[in-house]
């Protein structure tokens, strides 16, 4: 409990006014003698207990009721971290970190205000009593601290870039740092930092942030309270809502066949209206469906040839918009055609057939010796086993990938050759025997190259029997043999990637060669490497690169929207770009209260769920509470003084 | 000493005197006196009143048989005749330093009047009057006489008296109960704020005796009113310590601890037929005995 205007309770001690008028007026006695003195000795011995406790009650009552007002008088305030702190409790900085992440649209039931609305208002109560102190905002979206000359600013329209909707992803452990950063160059010696979130999993980042979260940990633990930590948790699901993941779209000439993951809760049999947008043509599609979840699929024709166009689908309304829709862009029809290069014939073989395009035609074969830059020009993805002849060869290939290529490696069948970047591999490891050969039993079913197929079915990688393999060193893994060391990991470098498989598609190595893991993965990356090439893309709403685009018009609608901030079809330096929410954004998983708290150090933060305002206001004026009470008291005073007040409590007590 | 006189006399009430004329103080119990007088004796005598015949027998005086009877039947019956006596009244006058207490008189002082009015009433209806001043250590006492200086007597002796020391009333009536004999009145004028067990065991002393107790109980009106409001520090008169008290917050109980004081002695007293009379101070002492004494009139009549 803090108080707005703590030099009031210096009163306190006037409250023990009682005390000392009932002792004066004792020491104030007049001397009486007296004969039946007997009498009075009696009537005290038999009165003493409730006239005493009479007595003493109506004291206590004074005493309280004065003490009441002192504290009405002081203004007191709810949400202190101490039962008492003789403070104005003003702190000097009062920093209101704002999730404003596409969960954060989710309504708790019709009508409702959105999670980030409660979250303002919370924020507004939480600052309002302190007038004095700065108030600095920062939201998750931009991550700029922005001061605010007082709380009705937050209700300005002006303010719409800081507050408004956003359908990005919150970095809350990036967001809170930026706002330590901010008030330590500011010389802040006090301050509240108040998080409001939804607590997404996602956007806490535990895992993947434990260095940012030591270091908050640390400043936090610094400034040993002087800078408090308050969590406003916006917890809440919403119970009706439907949702649409776009999954892929792939163009085959005149039409666009597209996968979108559909979702809705709570269950049922009706069918989905979906409204698609096709370059600007609205037309109504249903997704027949029953239960909670569908993998929906359809093709939509394409009026016209175009080099590149967009797609937009769209649910009804219900209680969380944010994920009602999705935003595709799609290009050319026509893939560049894939290269491959082999040291072994019969390996070169299969690779080509596993990188033949969509209409069946093997990949191009690379020189085997003499490369040049012209061999890459527009391909997208080079398949290559062994190593390059030449370090000229290795650079070639490295700025290939620079420059956003994807190159898919295979182990080399002897040392020979250069290394591409520091990539080297170990020497080779056979299996004792084909029973005990090495066998793959991690890797990631849910994205990647090794991901299950659109209709769940995982790739038969527990299946593949390896007996030779070689591991490349340098490299992130992406699956695992069961022994713990990579089948397959990659590089990142420049725009670009390397993947690296740790055996052979040949029959001495691997059975790679029958095609049921090595074609879908090939396909992929050649999907993958296609689309990153095409002048129509796809990326998550607040990525970097949308933060540098220069010449923006927004396509579906005529909001005057920002990628960086909100979904939609862009048309960015002549290239259409589907901003989406990112994945992340559909992920259930909270973060739970100890976890939240933990991350920061238990000491100076607190947890408070905000799921009615009520209780949001976690520092509210309390002073007509006291002044209630004194009425209270008083009337309790008044009524022992009633004659007959004793009669009454001795019949009670009999 | 004339002078000490005149201001003694002030304790005879004269409008009292002067209203209470004509009623005598009877008593309904037989009394022992040495001289004839208005009150009925235990013995049997030669007044007018006939008591009874009771049959000779050998040995008695022969002067009071009855020889018309013994004419008539031939048989010796005797004559009796009832006995009339004068009153000796003893006043017990608690001298004790409760008597002190009075917000305009002390209880001492109203006792003084009271006692020496009454004294003057009995002498002057012909009986004689005594008086026991009874105090902590040192007692004064003038036996019982009839003599008109008597009164002039009782005033000098009780005229000077402070009231002082602690109670020890109830002894003082046990003492007189065994030193004094004859059948007579006892006048007991106090505050009785002894242990009521005590005083009535005293009483019953009395009344063993066959005297005729008459207990005149002196209330001062502070003391039954009790209208003290402000803390008040209670100084006992009788020496026990002092009280610093709030009378608001005690008020109730003191008047029913008093109620019940005053209950169990009117019990007592109705219980060994001794006449227990409470008296405020602030009555004038001419209504007081006026009501005594009429009282005790009608209850003779009855």
């Amino acid at each position: 409990m803090t108080f707005l205007q703590p030099l009031a309770l210096f009163g306190l001690p006037l409250a023990l006014l009682p005390v000392i008028i009932h002792l004066l007026n004792l020491l104030r006695h007049r001397s009486q003698p007296w004969a039946a003195t007997r009498f009075l000795l009696q009537a005290r011995r038999s009165s003493s207990k409730l006239s005493r406790l009479k007595r003493w009650l109506t004291l206590l009552l004074r005493v309280l009721a004065l003490m009441g007002l002192a504290f009405a008088l002081s203004r007191p305030m709810t949400g202190g971290d101490s039962i008492f702190s003789f403070s104005s409790g003003a702190p000097e900085a009062i920093a209101l970190i704002l999730d404003r992440s596409a969960s954060m649209e989710t309504k708790t039931g019709e009508g409702a205000s959105s999670k980030r609305e409660l979250a303002l208002k919370a924020l507004e109560n939480f600052a309002k009593p302190w007038t004095e102190s700065r108030i600095v905002l920062v939201d998750t979206a931009l991550r700029e601290p922005v001061i605010l000359s007082d709380l009705s600013t937050l209700a300005d329209p002006a303010m719409q870039r800081y507050l408004g909707y956003t359908g990005t992803a919150a970095d809350i452990p990036a967001t809170l740092a930026t706002t330590l950063d901010w008030l330590e160059e500011n010389g802040v010696a006090t301050a509240e930092i108040v998080i409001a979130s939804d607590m997404q999993e996602s956007n806490w980042k535990p895992e993947g942030s434990e260095d940012v979260f030591r270091r908050l940990k640390k400043v936090l633990s610094v400034k040993e309270g002087s800078w408090r930590t308050r969590i406003l948790a916006l917890e809440g699901e919403v119970s009706t809502n439907s949702s649409i993941i776009g999954e892929n779209l792939m163009r085959r000439d005149d039409k666009l066949n597209l996968l979108a993951d559909l979702q809705r809760r709570p269950t049922g049999d009706l069918p989905l209206r979906i409204t698609a947008n096709l370059d600007g043509m609205k037309r109504e599609l249903t997704a027949e469906f029953k239960g909670e979840r569908f993998l929906w699929r359809s093709a939509i024709p394409l009026p016209e040839q175009k080099n590149q166009g967009w797609l937009s689908l769209n649910l009804p309304p219900d209680l969380y918009l944010a994920d009602n829709s999705w935003h595709f862009a799609y290009g050319s029809a026509n893939r560049p055609h894939a290269a491959v290069r082999a040291d072994l014939p019969i390996a070169g073989r299969i690779l080509r057939a596993a990188a033949a395009n969509e209409k069946g035609v093997s990949a191009d074969v690379l020189p085997s010796s003499n490369l040049n830059k012209d061999d890459f020009a527009g391909r997208t993805l080079i398949v290559i086993q062994g190593n390059p002849r030449t370090p000229q060869e290795a650079e070639l290939l490295k700025s290939f990938v620079n420059e956003g290529g994807t190159l898919l490696c295979f182990p080399p069948n002897s040392n020979e050759g250069a290394a591409i970047d520091t990539i080297q591999w170990q020497p080779v490891e056979k299996a004792p025997d084909s029973e005990s050969s090495f066998r793959v039993n991690a890797w990631n079913e849910n994205g990647g190259i090794l991901a299950n197929a659109s209709d769940g079915t995982r790739l038969p990688l527990n299946e593949l029997s390896t007996t030779t393999r070689r591991i490349p060193i340098g490299s992130e893994p992406l699956a695992y043999f069961s022994d713990g060391k990579p089948f397959l990991s990659r590089k990142i470098i420049g725009k670009g990637i390397i993947y690296l498989f740790s055996t052979l598609p040949t029959e001495k190595w691997s059975g790679l060669a029958n095609g049921y893991i090595l074609v879908p993965a090939i396909q992929r990356l050649l999907e993958e490497s296609t689309a990153t090439h095409s002048p129509a893309r796809s990326l998550a709403c607040g990525s970097s690169e949308l933060a540098e685009a220069n010449e923006i018009e927004c396509l579906d609608s005529r909001e005057r929207k920002k990628p960086a901030l909100h979904p939609g079809v862009y048309l960015i330096d002549g290239n259409i770009v589907a901003v989406n929410r990112p994945q992340e954004e559909n992920s259930p998983a909270l973060l739970k209260q100890k976890q939240a708290v933990d991350s920061l150090g238990n000491d100076y933060v607190s947890y408070q769920r905000t799921e009615a305002l009520s209780n949001q206001s976690s520092r509210a004026e309390i002073w007509s509470m006291f002044l209630y009470l004194v009425l209270l008291l008083l009337l309790g005073e008044s009524l022992l003084g009633l004659p007959g007040s004793i009669k009454k409590m001795k019949g009670k007590s009999s | 000493m004339s002078r000490r006189r005149k201001s003694y006399l002030k304790y005879l009430d004269k409008e009292a005197i002067s209203r209470i004329t004509s009623e005598p103080l009877l008593t309904p119990f037989p009394m022992e006196g040495s001289v004839s007088g208005h009150h009925r004796s235990p013995h049997k005598g030669s007044s007018v009143e006939f008591a009874e015949y009771r049959e000779y027998v050998a040995g008695e005086d022969p002067r009071r048989m009855d020889w018309r009877v013994y004419a008539r039947s031939d048989r010796y019956y005797l004559k009796e005749f009832e006995a009339e006596t004068n009153l000796r009244c003893y006043l017990a006058l608690d001298c004790s330093g409760s008597m002190g207490f009075g917000a305009t008189e002390s209880k001492l002082e109203y006792a003084k009047r009271l006692a020496a009015t009454f004294a003057y009433l009995i002498i002057g209806q012909g009986d004689a009057a005594g008086l026991l001043a009874i105090r902590d250590k040192k007692s004064f006492e003038l036996p019982a006489k009839r003599n008109p200086a008597q009164v002039q007597e009782i005033l000098e002796t009780m005229g000077p008296l402070k009231p002082k020391g602690s109670p020890s009333l109830v002894d003082g009536l046990h003492d007189l109960a065994e030193r004094v004999r004859p059948r007579g009145m006892t006048v007991v004028i106090s505050d009785f704020l002894d242990e009521p067990k005590d005083l009535l065991d005293a009483i019953h002393h009395l009344r063993d005796r066959r005297h005729d107790v008459v207990l005149f109980h002196l209330i001062d009106p502070q003391e039954e009113d009790f209208p003290f409001e402000r803390p008040t520090r209670f100084v006992d008169l009788e020496g026990a310590g002092s009280l610093i008290t709030e009378p608001a917050v005690i008020r109730e109980q003191y008047l029913e601890s008093m109620r019940i004081h005053l209950e169990s002695i009117a019990q007592g007293c109705l219980a060994s037929e001794a006449d227990h009379r409470i008296i405020r101070t602030d009555l004038p002492v001419a209504e007081a005995l006026d009501k005594f004494l009429g009282e005790r009139s009608a209850g003779k009549a009855a």
